[in-house]
């Protein structure tokens, strides 16, 4: 037990975790034809099956199961505020697995030259009384129950009056922003906290205008939608729901890093010297100061961050991209770009600080501009 | 569409909406009994039962107690008897109830005609004083009218007399009958009251007692939902505004609802009770409204701390005040920590840490034992000198060690070194705590260094050592008489000389009070005849901030005293070897010392330029100044340094988290770490990977667990969470002033003052010859006569040896003192005249006669007149009186001296009653004036005391009294004289506390 204590404190280390699940996200969700042959091949098509949810649940139970023998993660895990996230996680595996069961079904239906299910469903009415209305009430009244129950059972997470000379260790913001709070690790306060939760706000707006594709338009599939599905499952289930859970279960003092069944050591310390590009670049690399011209000194990050936002567009717009260039148009594909981009920032931006420490693209401290 | 097209089976959501109606409906009841079973209900339950049954018992109790009592035998056989009377009499007291109901009719008969005959007449007189008044016409009609029915009123007025007379000359008779009965009823009842009170009580509470109609509604009225009208389960809370919970933002006034559960707390008779229905176990000092802090104003998290809102066991933060305790509540209420409450109730043993956060300001506060002795704990290890603590600011001095300004004067090197090494190998209790090889992890490196740094401390403690002239000693001085001088002159009022216990004693304020200053064994091996002569010729002179008073000693007194101490030696500790000086070892602390200020090139440099003396010189100064030696000791080139620890102020409240555990593994509580911090103070740096200079570097003082946990009651109640009284009214802050003098002077090592100190008195054979009870002094002495006696102390009580010392506070520090007397005595007018007394009147002719029946001369000097008996019963001299006493006290010490100054063998003078002054031959055994007087006791103590301030001589008589027992001595003291039974008891009982 022990040993696969020690295994899961290892691999949820953040730089292991991400980057398997970055690795792994595409052969789940597979992008291509390629992805989707080792997607077969490693049978994780099953997972949307009923034999699938069945392992995945008792898989999952049983981890919380073995955890909450745990002195230290039952500590964390029976916390009345991460209860929830327990919940969500298998919420999220749950409605995941009901609309990709759904859609691999009419996938199937549809290789084979049938239509989807939903197909048969009449198109003009709607069976509101007694089913939907009935149904609705229902379930209505079981999450009245499961309310009560929870409202019984766990008493409300009240913690001392708060005091401004004195912050809890570690701080956490409430579940559903953890994922911000995560990203405040990595980007300036004004990105994390103001620009990206818009852009995150307007992208999923925008999503209606520039996903036209009529396929699978009133039912669920994955085979002819497999890019949007990717990209917003990258987006929804790797930079979002992850980051709730890293926060939650494992972020401890100070905003370090435990594994569930690490002791939270105060004590515990990280590197955590970083650098800026500049600093990278004038000091390390050419071993002079750095210049005292602020747009001298941060010329490279500019040039980076133009570049990666000015170059990659067209770049893919004539590689991978090429079919939905031609869809979209000029300012479609512009704004969907733009926002691939930015959420591609965050993942890179972890792994510029993981492998060179970098703390920002560009810093300009003296106008609280840093990228 | 068909019509029976469904997407689901009606009849199995049909089955589905019964079942989760009725999962619903219960959860719904359960939510109701969830909110409706709380464990304090079953609380109070209890305590109704327990209630019940105490006064039930106490009833019968009582009951018996009655029947048996004679008054209640009696009352009852007259009972018994009055009702035989007249039952004897009934037929005669049946007629005459007879006729008095026939008189009531009638009566109530002519007072209703009388009614209506008056109102009648009203509206008469009313309508002729109309006529009169607007038309005039018919107002000699309606005048007679108003005649004629006056006329009737008076009659029936008549009636309505003569009917009154009647019934009460009939209610006068029956009672001439019953009367004996009425007396003999009331008496029983009034002896059975009591038992009435517990009855009544017991139709309230106990069910079996109560009426049917009770009964049901005391069943219903705490049913659900019913029970927000008036339940009999409901909780209890107090509400204080005047004290708040600090909730950062705003203060929030306290709500304490422990009485809910706590019911028998301020009712006695609970003493014996089971937890949580207790008695409080000091009444008188808490929760009822007649003592110091009534529960409505104080409520109980003021003192105890606590969440006052909880309302059961673990929401109302219980502190375990052991960790058996822990397991057991654990299991039994399911306890954990409320570590959210920042303020959790103190554990049981540090209850008194509550006190401070209103008696802050005083010295002593009463009640507190453990608290009381925390703080003198405290103080003796002077913790205030390297943490500020604000409220000894001012008070105590902050350096309370020896000044080390000279100490080459004083002491050698090698003893200095064995000393500072492990002071307690030289004295077992001493204050001064262990710097080196305290932490148990300690190697041989480690010791290595330690010998190094003392090396290098004593180094320059001795090169900047300043000369100092010892007083030549005149001769040798005789052991025996410092013997004799010491147990006697009153040096064991603060100072011990005894072998120091292997395992020390608990410390009691008064013992705290006898080790004022150091235990003085070993003072051979210490320092030299000649200091000490110097010394004790004039401590200030050595150490002016010492607390040291001069005792005016004679140079023949000071080489006995001298000669005295210097031969206890303590070999053992000097025999302790000492290791050489090592260079290298010293470059290195030198180095490591250089770095924390200097680059590294710098330090090189620099210590390449140090020889070996300037090593030890420039480490002992960093180390001294690393430990913090100067809060403690005036040590030359660290007259202005700076306390070195965190300011202790609010260290009670600090969060948790502020605490460094380290790699401990004690509990995380606030307590566990202040008891660790003060049992083993470095030991947080366990396994901590450090610099030498980089760790704890509090010493070790040796403390038992006894005395930690005292401190640490010290510490929690330096909090934060302030509720002192403001403003606090003149007369309080003069009185608290002067016991922070009397505190810092130890006057209580001597005095007997608030009926507590006096230690010195275990020394004496009677108290008569120690040192005097301060008891009334602010009613007792003027003024002006205490601020001279201060300043220059003269001989008042001609046989005592025993010396009240100069302490040289100066002016401002006297007058505070003499306020505290007064004020302490209520005696507050400042200035008060001179007593005049007519020497022609009676009364102080009468005076006159008694002073020479009570034959004050036998005992008083009378100016330089010596008393007629022996020096052992020789008291003040009374021509001093006029000088130094009031006269009122001088009026109230006559009257009882005993109540004044138990024990004292002042008899109460003798004053004639008034059959004394009326026997036959009265005239020539008391004379004219006190016969005149009539036996008037007021004016003829009046006129002794007009008597005794007419006695005219000399007032400070000391050089005589001096003379005379330089040439007499004072064989008395030597306990040849049998002490009187009640010296032993006094001994015993009242002077040691």
């Amino acid at each position: 037990m022990e040993s696969f204590k020690n295994f899961i404190d290892f691999l949820t280390q953040p730089t292991l975790m991400l980057t398997l699940s970055m690795v792994t996200f595409p052969f789940f969700f597979p992008m291509n034809d390629w992805l989707e042959k080792w997607n077969r091949r490693l049978r994780l098509n099953l997972l949307w099956t009923n034999a699938g949810l069945v392992v995945v649940m008792i898989g999952l139970t049983l981890f919380f199961i073995v955890g909450v023998q745990d002195d230290e993660f039952r500590l964390i895990m029976l916390k009345p505020d991460n209860v929830p996230i327990v919940g969500l996680i298998f919420l999220v595996y749950f409605f995941m697995w009901l609309s990709m069961k759904q859609a691999s079904d009419n996938d199937a239906l549809l290789s084979v030259g049938e239509k989807p299910n939903e197909y048969h469903d009449p198109d003009e009415k709607v069976l509101v009384w007694p089913d939907l209305v009935y149904v609705e009430f229902i379930s209505l009244i079981l999450c009245t129950c499961l309310l009560l129950v929870w409202s019984i059972g766990l008493d409300a997470p009240l913690e001392e009056p708060a005091n401004p000379a004195s912050t809890p260790n570690p701080s956490k913001a409430p579940w559903y922003f953890l994922g911000l709070q995560e990203m405040l690790v990595y980007f300036d306060p004004w990105l994390a906290g103001v620009v990206f939760p818009t852009i995150i706000i307007f992208g999923l707006m925008a999503m209606p205008y520039l996903d036209n594709n009529p396929e699978g338009s009133g039912y669920y599939q994955f085979k002819n939608r497999r890019l949007a599905i990717s990209i917003y499952m990258f987006g929804w289930i790797i930079l979002w729901v992850l980051l709730i859970i890293i926060g939650t279960f494992l972020r401890g003092p100070n905003w370090n890093f435990f594994g569930p069944f690490e002791y939270w050591d105060i004590h515990k310390l990280e590197p955590l010297t970083n650098i800026n590009l500049s600093e990278i670049i004038y000091i390390k690399l050419f071993n002079t100061g750095l210049p005292s011209n602020i747009l001298v000194r941060e010329i490279f990050g500019f040039i980076i961050v133009f570049g990666y936002f000015l170059v990659f567009p067209p770049l893919l717009a004539k590689t991978i991209l090429k079919r939905l260039y031609l869809k979209l148009g000029n300012f479609g594909y512009g704004v969907f770009v733009f926002l691939l981009l930015c959420m591609l920032s965050l993942p890179i931006k972890m792994y510029l600080r993981w492998i060179f420490n970098l703390k920002y693209l560009i810093a300009i401290p003296e106008f609280f501009f840093n990228i | 569409m068909e019509r029976q097209e469904r997407h689901y089976n009606i009849l199995r959501l049909n089955k589905l909406f019964g079942i989760s109606s009725i999962f619903f409906l219960a959860l719904l009841i359960w939510t109701f009994a969830d909110d409706y079973d709380r464990t304090w209900k079953d609380y109070q339950r209890e305590f109704r039962r327990i209630d019940s049954e105490l006064t039930a018992q106490l009833r019968t109790e009582e009951q018996i107690r009655i029947e048996e009592s004679a008054d209640y035998q009696t009352a009852s056989e007259e009972l018994t008897k009055a009702t035989a009377v007249l039952e004897s009499q009934a037929e005669d007291l049946k007629v005459l109830e007879e006729q008095q109901k026939r008189i009531d009719s009638e009566y109530y008969k002519v007072q209703q005609e009388l009614a209506f005959s008056k109102s009648l007449y009203d509206v008469a007189k009313y309508e002729y004083e109309a006529a009169i008044s607007h038309y005039g016409g018919h107002a000699e009609e309606q005048k007679r009218k108003m005649d004629q029915l006056g006329a009737d009123v008076h009659q029936k007025t008549l009636a309505v007399q003569e009917a009154e007379a009647q019934l009460a000359e009939k209610k006068k008779e029956i009672g001439a009958m019953t009367s004996a009965l009425d007396v003999a009823e009331k008496t029983v009842s009034s002896l059975e009251r009591q038992v009435e009170v517990y009855s009544r009580k017991l139709t309230t509470i106990d069910p079996g007692s109560m009426t049917i109609g009770n009964r049901v509604a005391t069943a219903v009225r705490d049913l659900p939902v019913i029970d927000f009208m008036n339940p009999y389960l409901k909780i209890n809370q107090i509400i204080i505004p005047d004290i708040t919970d600090d909730m950062n933002f705003v203060q929030m006034p306290k709500v304490d609802r422990c009485t809910t559960c706590h019911l028998g707390i301020d009712k006695p008779g609970f003493e014996d009770a089971p937890q949580p229905y207790t008695t409080h176990p000091d009444l008188d000092l808490f929760l009822t409204s007649s003592s110091a802090h009534p529960m409505e104003e104080y409520g109980c998290t003021s003192c105890h701390a606590g969440r006052g809102r909880g309302t059961d066991f673990v929401t109302a933060s219980h502190s375990p005040s052991s960790h058996e305790q822990e397991e057991e509540w654990v299991e039994k209420y399911n306890w954990n920590e409320m570590h959210h409450w920042e303020t959790p109730m103190y554990p049981s043993q540090y209850t008194e840490a509550g006190c401070l956060k209103c008696h802050s300001s005083q010295p002593y506060i009463s009640g507190a034992g453990d608290l009381n002795v925390g703080l003198a704990l405290f103080e003796k290890l002077s913790c205030n000198g390297c943490h500020l603590v604000e409220r000894y600011e001012g008070k105590l001095a902050q350096r309370v060690g020896p000044n080390l300004s000279h100490l080459a004067s004083k002491t050698t090197r090698e003893w200095a070194y064995r000393w500072i090494e492990a002071p307690r190998k030289f004295r077992e209790n001493t204050w001064m705590p262990h710097f080196f090889n305290v932490a148990d992890w300690d190697d041989e490196e480690d010791r290595a260094r330690a010998n190094q740094e003392i090396h290098s401390i004593v180094d320059y403690l001795f090169d900047k050592s300043a000369p100092f002239d010892l007083a030549a000693m005149p001769r040798l001085g005789n052991v025996e008489r410092g013997e004799y001088l010491f147990n006697n002159l009153g040096c064991k009022g603060c100072h011990k000389l005894e072998p120091e216990p292997e395992q020390a004693a608990s410390y009691t304020l008064a013992s705290l009070r006898q080790e004022h200053g150091p235990n003085l064994t070993g003072l051979g091996s210490k320092t030299s005849q000649e200091w000490l002569f110097s010394w004790l010729k004039d401590p200030k002179k050595y150490h002016p901030g010492t607390p040291m008073p001069n005792l005016r000693l004679s140079d023949v007194e000071a080489a006995d005293l001298s000669n005295y101490l210097h031969g206890f030696s303590n070999d053992p500790f000097m025999a302790s070897p000492i290791s050489p000086v090592n260079e290298e070892i010293q470059s290195d602390i030198a180095f490591q010392l250089l770095t924390k200020m200097n680059s590294d090139r710098v330090a090189r440099e620099t210590l390449a330029s140090m020889d070996l003396a300037e090593m030890l010189d420039y480490n002992g100064e960093k180390l001294l100044q690393y430990y913090g030696c100067a809060g403690c000791h005036l040590i030359p080139g660290f007259e202005d340094a700076k306390r070195i620890g965190v300011a202790l102020d609010g260290e009670g409240s600090k969060p948790l988290t502020k605490l460094d555990f380290g790699y401990t593994s004690i509990p995380h509580t606030k307590i566990d770490w202040f008891t660790q911090k003060v049992k083993n103070p470095r030991s947080f740096d366990l396994n901590k990977v450090a610099g030498p200079y980089d760790g704890l570097k509090m010493p070790d003082f040796g403390l038992t667990d006894e005395e930690v946990e005292k401190i640490v009651t010290v510490i929690l109640a330096l909090n934060t969470n302030d509720n002192r009284e403001k403003p606090v009214s003149a007369a309080r802050s003069f009185v608290e002033e002067g016991q922070w003098i009397i505190k810092k002077n130890n006057c209580m090592g001597c005095h007997l003052i608030e009926e507590r100190g006096g230690d010195i008195l275990v020394n004496y054979i009677a108290p008569e010859y120690a040192p005097p009870n301060l008891n009334t002094e602010g009613q007792k002495i003027q003024p002006r006569w205490l601020l001279n006696f201060f300043e220059k102390p003269m001989s008042v009580r001609p046989n005592l040896l025993v010396r009240m010392p100069s302490f040289h506070l100066g002016e401002e520090k006297w007058n505070n003192l003499i306020k505290y007397f007064q004020y302490y005595d209520g005696q507050t007018t400042p200035y008060e005249g001179d007593y005049s007394q007519r020497e022609n009147s009676v009364a102080f002719r009468a005076g006159a006669k008694l002073h020479e029946m009570g034959a004050c001369n036998n005992c008083h000097y009378y100016g330089t007149i010596q008393p007629l008996q022996d020096p052992q019963t020789w008291a003040p001299n009374l021509a001093l009186t006029k000088e130094r006493l009031r006269p009122d006290w001088v009026d109230a010490w006559m009257r009882d001296p005993q109540s004044i100054m138990p024990g004292t063998k002042m008899p109460k003078p003798y004053i004639p009653s008034e059959e004394e002054l009326s026997i036959a031959d009265a005239s020539e055994i008391y004379g004219t004036d006190l016969m005149r007087l009539a036996g008037d006791e007021e004016t003829m103590v009046r006129g002794l005391t007009d008597y005794i301030y007419a006695i005219p001589g000399k007032t400070d008589i000391s050089a005589e009294i001096k003379a005379f027992f330089n040439e007499n001595g004072y064989g008395f003291l030597e306990g040849e004289e049998e002490t009187d039974d009640w010296d032993e008891e006094w001994e015993e009982e009242e002077w040691q506390d």
